[in-house]
């Protein structure tokens, strides 16, 4: 049996997913989702507006992600984009958002995790039943994103709101870092993300975390599907818990 | 199907353990069906002197000597530069050189390069040039990598036609950024090792780079194996094709005993 074989016994959901470059095209879009067989695709916004969008871009980003959605189909799962530096808008757009099918806050590089802005955002989300995914990153080399989130800082958010669900993606980049950073916050799940391969992300996620942790997100279309699908099916561990990395996980994040 | 993997990194890592003894290397070998390696060791890598290490690594590894080869990491500051190509092209488990600017801070202009390039050719070896060995972004704050610049890499390549040149650890955006007619240099190949790419990039290679010059390298097992190979595996090019970048390429690009 190939590899391709292999990946289709799993049932997956993309948990970290952008519609920007390539996915800016809903019709490329909707098909990479058919020829990956992905069962759900959640989407974490376009990030119109850079490191600092202003508010007219973080909306201009979630109506995006509305369309894509309507376009391609309820597969898509939606996140509510804020920059928690422009509060009450941050706030207005959950409120707004929560009443259009979107499942979830994501925060990018806006705003630090231990800036009380955040806290704001965080607990309205929280009120809503939503997961918070928070990009970080443990960055050893050039230039961070001025108010770029460490494993740290996110693993303080979480431990503020110890009833609220939180993802950190990437697993903090360096992902010893990272893992170590948020694994005493049973409320907190991580994905690997994106282009970084260093073997044993995974490996330490799964001892550190547990299988229940481990969410499986790719952050395409900047990174290979297939390239990110392999690090799971590498794992020496059994198919339940593949499956529970690929799908499973997130379906329970998001209540589904 | 030959399966060539022409980038593993094996041998004690300085940064973590990376299970690449003896043994996980054959259970490698058995898992991903790999018929042929080309291996590069961190202690050639990261050694004063890149032989002495080399030594070490075919030494550990020489109950795998029937599958497992190596590239020679040449640093051109390193004295007695003749001895060490004559040395590696002396030994049947060495298939290549290996440039790593990267680590070593060199420029790529410099003389003894030029030696170096000039000896490959005299014994027939492969040179391959790495951009990194490490992703910059997670790297060790010590670990200070030298990027290849576009216009480097160029004057490179032209003043070097008459070797066989592997590009490995670039990433296919540095790639594609270049703007280099890529069927002007019928003696570069690609190693797709570590390249970050994009939901279309392994789709996309074709229309940019020869892939009759595409090999198969992974950074195993200090990198994930299965997502190279499964990258492959899905990517939109014919199976006549994927089976050259998977081993048939390589097959003509080294000289193996």
């Amino acid at each position: 049996m190939g590899l391709i074989d292999t990946l289709r016994r799993f049932r997956v959901v993309d948990g970290h997913a952008h519609n920007w470059n390539q996915f800016s095209d809903d019709a490329y879009l909707a098909e990479c989702m058919d020829r990956f067989e992905l069962e759900g695709f959640v989407l974490l916004s376009n990030l119109t507006g850079g490191f600092m969008p202003n508010a007219e871009e973080v909306a201009a980003s979630n109506e995006a992600s509305a369309r894509a959605r309507d376009r391609v189909g309820e597969r898509i799962l939606p996140f509510c984009y804020v920059n928690a530096v422009h509060t009450d808008h941050a706030l207005a757009q959950i409120e707004y958002w929560s009443g259009q099918g979107f499942c979830g806050l994501k925060f990018w590089v806006s705003q630090q995790a231990i800036d009380a802005r955040t806290w704001t955002v965080t607990e309205a989300a929280l009120a809503k039943g939503w997961p918070v995914l928070y990009h970080a990153y443990y960055r050893t080399h050039g230039e961070a994103p001025p108010s770029e989130s460490s494993p740290m800082e996110v693993a303080a958010l979480a431990r503020r709101y110890p009833q609220g669900q939180f993802i950190m993606a990437h697993m903090g980049a360096q992902f010893e870092h990272g893992l170590h950073a948020v694994a005493d916050c049973p409320n907190v799940a991580v994905d690997y993300a994106g282009s970084i391969n260093e073997k044993g992300a995974y490996e330490l996620g799964l001892k550190l975390l547990g299988a229940e942790r481990v969410v499986f997100g790719k952050d395409l279309p900047g990174a290979d599907y297939y390239v990110n699908a392999g690090r799971v099916l590498e794992l020496a561990v059994e198919d339940a818990v593949k499956q529970q990395i690929f799908a499973d996980n997130i379906w329970r994040i998001l209540g589904r | 199907m030959r399966l060539i993997d022409t980038g593993l990194l094996v041998g004690p890592c300085p940064f973590r353990e990376v299970p690449s003894g003896v043994e996980d290397l054959r259970l490698l070998k058995e898992r991903a069906g790999i018929d042929r390696a080309i291996a590069t060791g961190f202690r050639s890598l990261l050694y004063y002197d890149p032989a002495a290490g080399l030594e070490q690594d075919l030494a550990q590894y020489a109950s795998l000597a029937d599958w497992l080869y190596f590239y020679a990491v040449i640093n051109p500051e390193f004295p007695r530069l003749e001895h060490q190509v004559r040395h590696a092209a002396e030994n049947r488990r060495v298939v290549g050189l290996r440039l790593v600017p990267a680590l070593h801070h060199y420029d790529l202009q410099a003389d003894r390069v030029q030696r170096i390039m000039a000896l490959a050719v005299e014994y027939g070896l492969p040179v391959n040039l790495m951009a990194r060995v490490f992703d910059g972004r997670v790297a060790p704050r010590y670990v200070d990598q030298a990027e290849v610049d576009a216009g480097s890499l160029v004057r490179f390549l032209e003043h070097n036609r008459e070797a066989r040149v592997i590009l490995s650890m670039f990433f296919f955006n540095e790639l594609k950024g270049y703007d280099i007619d890529w069927d002007c240099w019928p003696q570069v190949y690609l190693d797709l090792g570590c390249s970050k790419p994009s939901v279309s990039s392994l789709d996309e290679l074709g229309t940019w780079f020869p892939l009759g010059r595409v090999l198969f390298g992974t950074g195993a097992p200090f990198y994930y194996w299965e997502g190279s190979r499964l990258g492959l595996d899905g990517a939109r090019i014919t199976e006549e094709q994927k089976q050259a970048v998977m081993g048939g390429n390589a097959e003509e690009v080294f000289t193996w005993d």
